[in-house]
């Protein structure tokens, strides 16, 4: 056989290899130089580590050029859709789509595929047995996945209400018990429990997610600079301050509106030149020439006479302003 | 202790649980202003790694 000539079959090359023979498989499959792929992979970490993913799949999924069966085959079929779930996922994070599914959305797909690959595990070992068996299993899946997901609500209500070092610490104590349990050969599904932990408490982290303020709706309108107050909050709900009687003084003048989950909406004198400095954790911001909804929002505008500095965990900001008011 | 018996996904897991609580714990204290930039790709590199190693367990 000429060696030159490009194999029919793309495996992972043996010989020409720096790290596991992709790029070598790559090159001599389509005939060119394996430097060619390495500086591919090398050059993709810039733009978003696509490349990367696409060498750690390949690398799992192709044989070896010397009969070596590929990486993938001979593991379980949990952990093979495990893997290429976790590729997809990685996958799509890295071409940076538009949108939600950087934000919560990851979350949920991570947490859902851990869920399900667990379900299917546990599941599989008992489908050839009694089915009165399986469907009081998978009942009892049910119910545990009710109480994690309600324990899930309770532990972010908690680091929303001011808990979050608590649970950050508990976090990390629950890590060491897993080690520990590790450790001893304890079941894996201890990491469940600590993902109910962990994940209300990185949502509600990466949100700035502050429930403190009572629930309900609000509604404010100052009349003088004497009455407004220091901070409006509200934890959950609707909060409208309504600033169009307002007499401003001279100078600048600034009004903190903090919102947990719920609408925040301030209405400001046609005359008055407003700015907004503000955050949301996820939601949208409505406010004249702009709009923006996902995560992480942030506005920040040249101060002006009037200062919106608002901050909402999840939610709606709606600022009603005459931006000719500061031509 | 049998080495046998060791569980290193549990280990991993714990290590990963104890990495992301301290950058959680970081941010409750104010020192540092994770956001979901940031905290998404940490929380999917901590579960690619337990993933792993559970593949390679």
């Amino acid at each position: 056989m000429d060696t030159d000539a490009p194999a029919r079959k793309l495996t992972r090359s043996t010989t020409d290899k720096h790290v596991w023979g992709v790029a070598g498989g790559l090159g001599r499959y389509f005939g060119v130089d394996a430097m060619l792929f390495r500086v591919a992979f090398g050059v993709s970490v810039v733009f978003g580590g696509i490349g990367i993913v696409a060498y750690l799949a390949l690398a799992a999924f192709l044989a070896s050029d010397n009969g070596k069966q590929a990486w993938i085959e001979d593991k379980p079929r949990a952990a093979s859709a495990a893997v290429i779930i976790g590729l997809a996922v990685a996958g799509i994070a890295a071409l940076s789509p538009p949108g939600f599914i950087l934000g919560p959305g990851v979350f949920a797909i991570a947490v859902f595929t851990l869920l399900g690959v667990a379900a299917y595990r546990a599941i599989s070992q008992e489908v050839r047995q009694d089915p009165a068996r399986l469907v009081a299993k998978v009942t009892l899946m049910l119910i545990a996945l009710a109480a994690a997901m309600a324990a899930a609500v309770a532990v972010g209500f908690a680091v929303a209400l001011g808990g979050g070092v608590a649970v950050a610490i508990v976090a990390m104590v629950a890590g060491l018990g897993l080690i520990t349990a590790g450790l001893l050969g304890g079941p894996r599904w201890l990491i469940l429990p600590v993902l109910v932990l962990v994940v209300p408490l990185a949502v509600v982290s990466a949100a700035d997610l502050d429930l403190e303020g009572g629930v309900g709706e609000e509604r404010y309108a100052p009349q003088t600079v004497d009455q407004i107050r220091p901070e409006y909050r509200v934890g959950v709900g609707e909060m409208v301050v309504d600033l169009r009687d307002l007499e401003l003084p001279a100078g600048r003048t600034q009004v903190n509106v903090r919102v947990g989950i719920g609408e925040a909406r301030v209405l400001v004198p046609d005359d008055v030149c407003t700015s907004i400095d503000g955050d949301i954790g996820v939601g949208a911001a409505d406010i004249p020439n702009r709009e923006d909804e996902g995560p992480d929002i942030a506005i920040r505008e040249q101060p002006r006479q009037l200062v919106i500095n608002a901050h909402l965990g999840i939610g709606h900001l709606q600022v009603d302003r005459n931006r000719a008011a500061c031509a | 202790m049998r080495r046998g018996r060791v569980d290193r996904t549990l280990v991993v897991a714990g290590l990963a649980t104890i990495a992301l609580g301290a950058l959680l714990l970081l941010d409750r204290l104010g020192s540092i202003d994770l956001r979901f930039d940031y905290l998404a790709p940490a929380i999917l590199a901590a579960i690619g790694i337990v993933l792993i190693s559970a593949g390679l367990s």
